[in-house]
């Protein structure tokens, strides 16, 4: 009845879906801060 | 400092949901600790259900003045829906096995919420298809309106149809069911998943202007 393997893999998911998203849309918010103003 | 200060309220929040779903809320008396994925999943498809108000707002905002800010704002929202019902489905599928003693089932509640996850994907891939930015902002417009509609429909699927799935426990005209604790804990977890949507749609705005002004600097 405890089922503690269901419960870590639901958050696990949770986790892992929004911490992937929100490192990858840092990830390219910094490649673009980073070029210069004239975009060369 | 505006999305710094509510990544920071959003990750302590999701650290007193954590608290409140593990450490607060009591285990369930007939389902055991498997229910404490209820305080990621209900969560999660309500914070869907905002996102895709937004996505809304954005479209008709865009359809309405045809100004770029309305269409960014209903892009990052649109992606997050996608998220947060992907998040959904994957957590009652998970929650489904122990209880239901199966992973999935035709059922009207899960089908209508399957259904939103395909027209938002879609509306994802319309976006990156159309090569012109008018027209994928138009069409997305017009698809992101249609696919809210699927919202009531989930909602009262539950009263509509016969399903496996529980009539609603908390969006009811009726008080509440739920034991006072385990409401709290979920109301905390609600309020954390909305903040973490805030944050990232409010990224990924960010993230779509500067792809906006780089473009625009690419073409001069």
């Amino acid at each position: 009845m405890s089922h503690w393997d269901f419960v870590l893999a639901a958050y696990a998911v949770a986790t892992l879906v929004l911490a992937g998203y929100w490192w990858r849309v840092e990830r390219r918010i910094r490649a673009l801060e980073a070029l210069p103003p004239d975009g060369t | 400092m505006a999305t710094r200060l509510l990544g920071g309220v959003s990750a302590v929040l999701l650290a007193a949901g954590l608290t409140a779903a593990f450490g607060y809320a009591p285990r369930d008396a007939v389902q055991g600790n498997v229910q404490r994925i209820m305080y990621i999943h209900v969560p999660s498809i309500l914070t869907a259900y905002v996102a895709i108000g937004v996505v809304l707002v954005g479209s008709i905002g865009y359809l309405w003045t045809r100004r770029r800010e309305w269409d960014r704002a209903a892009a990052a929202a649109g992606e997050l829906t996608v998220c947060f019902t992907a998040i959904t489905l994957a957590t009652g599928s998970i929650w489904g096995k122990p209880t239901w003693g199966t992973w999935w089932t035709w059922d009207a509640r899960l089908t209508s919420t399957a259904l939103l996850f395909v027209i938002y994907l879609a509306y994802l891939l319309l976006r990156s298809v159309v090569e012109d930015p008018e027209r994928a902002a138009t069409y997305a417009a017009v698809l992101g309106i249609f696919g809210a509609l699927d919202v009531p429909i989930i909602h009262f699927s539950v009263q509509w149809w016969r399903t496996l799935h529980q009539p609603a426990t908390v969006l009811r005209p009726e008080a509440p069911t739920m034991d006072p604790t385990m409401l709290l804990a979920l109301a905390v977890n609600v309020l954390a998943f909305v903040g973490t949507f805030a944050y990232l749609a409010s990224r990924r705005y960010r993230l779509l202007t500067l792809e906006a002004e780089a473009q625009s600097r690419a073409w001069r």
